[in-house]
């Protein structure tokens, strides 16, 4: 009798003994998979590399960093397989039937199955940060990392694993086949990503001056944990993002369940199990495959004829292969009238875009709201300078400058947005309500050399561009000067008159120098760096047009040693383009083309000094003018290439070449 | 004990069927009949509580079937294909009823398998299809339960088998007065086994009998008289009437002691009465809805 009441008990409650056991006899093997891929990934790599040899060449500083695409491959992997082969049961006509016909309640199914999975991805993790914890005070692990790393470890890899795995069992109840669930779960992790990068590939077309390498570049890598996961080595998430994961978790469980609850259970093998998610995945997908159509053919710049065919190339390839999934054959019959509503709404959206309905385009900050602008050649030099913060323009007569220019800039759309120009400028403005308001726009800045000049050639402008303002004369210890060529040879400046009096003449350089000078449109003689305050350098060219450095450098007797000379070149080959026998557009090796210009009978060999120093200073550092230059550096047996247009060739060059 | 009441069920708004009542009685074989995509099996299902009813109401002991244990556990279903657990051997099979079912009968359990010589330890999925199926039905067995909902139950098994499960079905209803649901295309395959039919045609149930009562009440009478035949047909309700001679062969339906009495004051040369097969009674009876029927006739 005993024994009938405590058999009584288990049947009544919650958790049926049978239903977990069928559970591991099902999927239980997924979760031995992922332990022994982790013991691989983890432990054994612990143990294996603990010779004193070895860990001299080990740089690891948390657990992630042990075969991390090993342990990526299976953290976004296992939990997805798991949740497509734990809930089966829902995707098989048959085995739905016998689940369902049971007399235990949806709710109670789903919260064994979905809490069973997540017992089943917290073991194999639990395990390894118990065999970590193990070989930690043995295998000295405390030289690379603290204990609470493990944890960390296991914090976030569940954190993630788990958000995966109930988005494929959230999924899985929306579809009936296993496949499906599959490929959609991956779809669904990755949208918000995915989105983002299809909306700022396709936004410029219709905003100008929309900055879609800005957005992109805009850590949106956290929106999808499969993206956020490549990185857990480099970082850890804040405990933000923790509790957005932990957020997700519940909402995602919660769904599931709901969802779950209202499945109707005849819809079994069907790709999508909900009538009205069918019309939303199809014209889901076929908006995503549009963007993604017209994102390719307009990055091509073949014009708008070409952005519209990209269009409707992507949108019924997406249709169709959405309808394909949806009707489970290839052979679709296409719901036209549908497809004609999407398209409507799509031209409407078109037209509505043309006309600028968000003001989008004509909104340019006024002058008095501004704080401060940042104005630069590409959104690179405004996000990339490792941590250094970007130039800003903060003088009153600055933004007004760049505020006008936007302001030609946009009144110049048509012009460029058919011919897009060569340069880009990128802008951000910093409001004082603490808006930003970012463009950028790619335009051919001749055009607008005015502008450009004025800005260029302003005081602040200036002091932020170039280091060499940083600099406290007191405070320098050195200053190299580097050639630019393959010679070895340097000029190094010690003393503290001559470190004062260089960087004065240098201070005047910058100073005075021209829009087209700081355009560095010559090839720089030197690069000069200064070192000050212990640690600190500052970096500038020697431009050719900065002359009374060069005067300073003669003074001092160190120009032979500051620049590349006729003395580092034993001789010089000239000859026409045109005679040398080098396809340029099938790539070339300088080596190449400096056997081709010896070996020819139309080039002429240099050696008077006086003619190779007026070479180097009048040739271009590209191969594409008229005249080919090879100078022979004897030092290192070294070749460099230079070229003169019809209007810097020499003379002596040009009557020699006849 | 069953209950449907103006039951719609739909896919894909396509109805499986269409506005089905159905009364089932304590301790009675209920046969549902119809061709292929019938309803049949959307019926049962709805019945087994798969299903949500989408109009009307499925229950069960007065109570509705759907989402609710306490009825479930008094039902089992067995799916036209029988179904297991993947990798499940009967014993494993057995064991996972057990603790689900709380009604379960392991010494019921124990005794069918001997009867069946079912080998309780090989993996259910290498069975043989008939295997498979006694298999189902002694687990379905051991459950107890109070309602037995079968989908076409006779695919696959030997006349030998179904005779055998034939008997343990009805030896089962008369011992704890069980409420059987069987499925069949087949009329012949469960005229012996139900004592009451219903036949379904695209979604609808277009005709529910008592079999006792269709036996008893309908009669195939040969009578031949000497001269003309009197008028005596005007009186009795006629299902059917053809001559062979002078013999006259017609299907009648009433009392057969009140036929046999009314027919015998006309002195007729020759007078039979002869039993009807069911089949014999469908074609005469429902000649106008003609196609279903004789598909379930097969």
């Amino acid at each position: 009798m005993k024994w009938g009441t405590l058999d009584m008990q288990s049947r009544t409650s919650l958790v049926k003994r049978e239903i977990l056991k069928t559970i591991f006899r099902s999927v239980g093997w997924v979760s031995i998979v992922y332990f022994l891929g982790l013991f691989f990934a983890i432990p054994l790599d612990i143990i294996m590399n603990s010779s004193e040899e070895q860990r001299k060449f080990l740089d690891i500083d948390n657990l992630f960093q042990y075969n991390f695409q090993l342990q990526y491959i299976f953290n976004i992997s296992v939990p997805v397989i798991l949740s497509v082969f734990l809930f089966r049961f829902t995707q098989v006509k048959q085995y739905s039937d016998l689940m369902h016909s049971l007399p235990v309640k949806r709710a109670s199914i789903f919260h064994q199955y979905a809490l069973t999975g997540i017992m089943l991805l917290i073991l194999p993790v639990l395990l390894i940060a118990l065999i970590v914890l193990m070989l930690y005070q043995p295998m000295n692990l405390q030289e690379f990392y603290s204990i609470g790393e493990i944890f960390n470890w296991v914090g976030i890899t569940l954190l993630l694993n788990i958000v995966i795995y109930l988005a494929g069992v959230s999924v899985g109840m929306l579809t009936g086949l296993s496949a499906v669930q599959g490929a959609l779960t991956y779809i669904f992790l990755l949208l918000p990503v995915g989105l983002i990068i299809l909306v700022s590939i396709n936004l410029p077309f219709y905003l100008f001056g929309y900055p879609d390498q800005y957005y992109m570049a805009s850590k949106f890598e956290k929106f999808s944990p499969l993206i956020a996961l490549t990185q857990m080595n480099m970082r850890t998430p804040s405990s933000a993002e923790a509790a957005i994961y932990l957020f997700l978790i519940l909402t995602l469980y919660y769904l599931g369940l709901q969802i779950y609850k209202r499945r109707r259970m005849e819809a079994v093998s069907q790709a999508l199990v909900f009538p009205v998610t069918k019309p939303i995945f199809k014209y889901s997908v076929t908006f995503c495959t549009m963007l993604l159509g017209g994102g390719y053919f307009g990055e091509m710049r073949g014009g708008i004829s070409w952005l519209i065919a990209g269009y409707l190339f992507g949108a019924l390839i997406g249709y169709a292969a959405a309808e394909m999934v949806l009707q489970k054959s290839w052979r679709v019959t296409i719901n036209m009238k549908g497809l004609m509503a999407y398209t409507a709404l799509m031209a409407a959206l078109f037209i509505l875009f043309q006309f600028d309905f968000t003001q989008y385009e004509k909104n340019i900050p006024r002058g008095n709201e501004i704080e401060r602008v940042h104005f630069s050649e590409s959104f690179y030099l405004y996000s990339d300078i490792d941590h250094e913060e970007p130039l800003y323009l903060k003088e009153y007569e600055n933004i007004d400058l760049v505020r006008r220019f936007h302001e030609t800039i946009v009144k110049d759309e048509n012009r460029l947005a058919e011919i897009p120009g060569r340069d880009s400028v990128f802008i951000v403005y910093e409001l004082k309500n603490g808006e930003k308001l970012v463009r950028d726009y790619r335009i051919n800045k001749k055009e607008y050399k005015p502008f450009l000049k004025l800005i260029y050639e302003s005081d602040e402008y200036k002091k932020a561009t170039n280091e060499i303002y940083q600099v406290s004369a007191d405070a320098t210890t050195k200053l190299t000067i580097t050639p630019n060529g393959p010679v070895t040879k340097r000029a190094v400046i010690t003393d503290d008159k001559d470190l004062k009096e260089a960087i004065e003449v240098l201070t005047e350089e910058v100073d005075s120098a021209s829009f087209e000078e700081l355009q560095g449109s010559d090839e720089p003689y030197a690069h000069i760096e200064i070192f000050y305050n212990d640690s600190n350098k500052a970096y500038m060219p020697w431009y050719p047009s900065y002359s009374r450095f060069e005067e300073w450098l003669e003074e001092k007797s160190l120009l032979n040693e500051a620049r590349v000379n006729s003395n580092d070149i034993s001789y010089a080959l000239a000859a026409k383009a045109k005679d040398i026998d080098v396809n340029f557009a099938a790539g070339y090796s300088y080596e190449e083309v400096f056997e081709e210009m010896r070996d020819s009978k139309s080039a002429v060999k240099l050696t008077d000094k006086n003619q190779i120093e007026s070479s180097l200073k009048n040739s271009d550092g590209f191969m594409d003018g008229d005249y080919i230059i090879a100078f022979y550096f004897d030092e290192q047996r070294t070749i460099d290439i230079k070229s003169f247009t019809e209007k810097t060739v020499p003379v002596f060059i040009k009557e020699r070449l006849q | 004990m069953i209950k449907i009441r103006n039951v719609r069920k739909s896919f894909d708004e396509m109805d499986a069927v269409e506005n089905v009542s159905i009364k089932v009685n304590k301790g009675s074989i209920y046969g549902l009949l119809g061709s292929n995509g019938a309803g049949k099996t959307t019926l049962l299902k709805l019945l087994a509580g798969i299903y949500a009813e989408d109009e009307g109401s499925v229950a069960i002991a007065g109570q509705p079937v759907f989402e609710n244990p306490v009825i479930k556990e008094k039902i089992f279903f067995i799916q036209d294909h029988p179904y297991f657990l993947p990798q499940y051997t009967v014993k494993q099979m057995a064991q996972f009823y057990q603790n689900i079912y709380s009604r379960w009968d392991d010494g019921r359990f124990e005794e069918l398998a001997a009867i069946f010589e079912m080998d309780m330890h090989k993996k259910i999925h290498r069975f043989s299809k008939g295997f498979q199926r006694q298999a189902a039905f002694i687990l379905a067995l051991s459950a107890r339960p109070e309602v037995l909902i079968l989908d076409e139950p006779m695919d696959g098994l030997d006349p030998v088998m179904r005779k055998k499960v034939k008997s343990l079905l009805i030896d089962e209803v008369a011992e704890r007065e069980m409420t059987i649901l069987i499925s069949s295309h087949n009329l012949r395959e469960v005229e012996d086994l139900c004592d009451f039919i219903g036949i379904m045609h695209k979604g609808r149930m277009i005709l529910e009998k008592d079999l006792d009562d269709l036996k008893t009440d309908t009669h195939k009478i040969q009578v031949a008289f000497k001269g003309s035949a009197p008028a005596i047909f005007d009186s009795l309700r006629i299902l059917h009437k053809e001559k062979r001679g002078s013999v006259i062969l017609c299907i009648v339906k009433g009392d057969a002691k009140e036929i046999s009495s009314y027919v015998e004051q006309f002195k007729p040369v020759i007078f039979d009465m002869l039993p009807l097969t069911l089949e014999e009674i469908f074609i005469y009876e429902m000649g106008d809805i003609g196609y279903a029927v004789q598909n379930i006739l097969g």
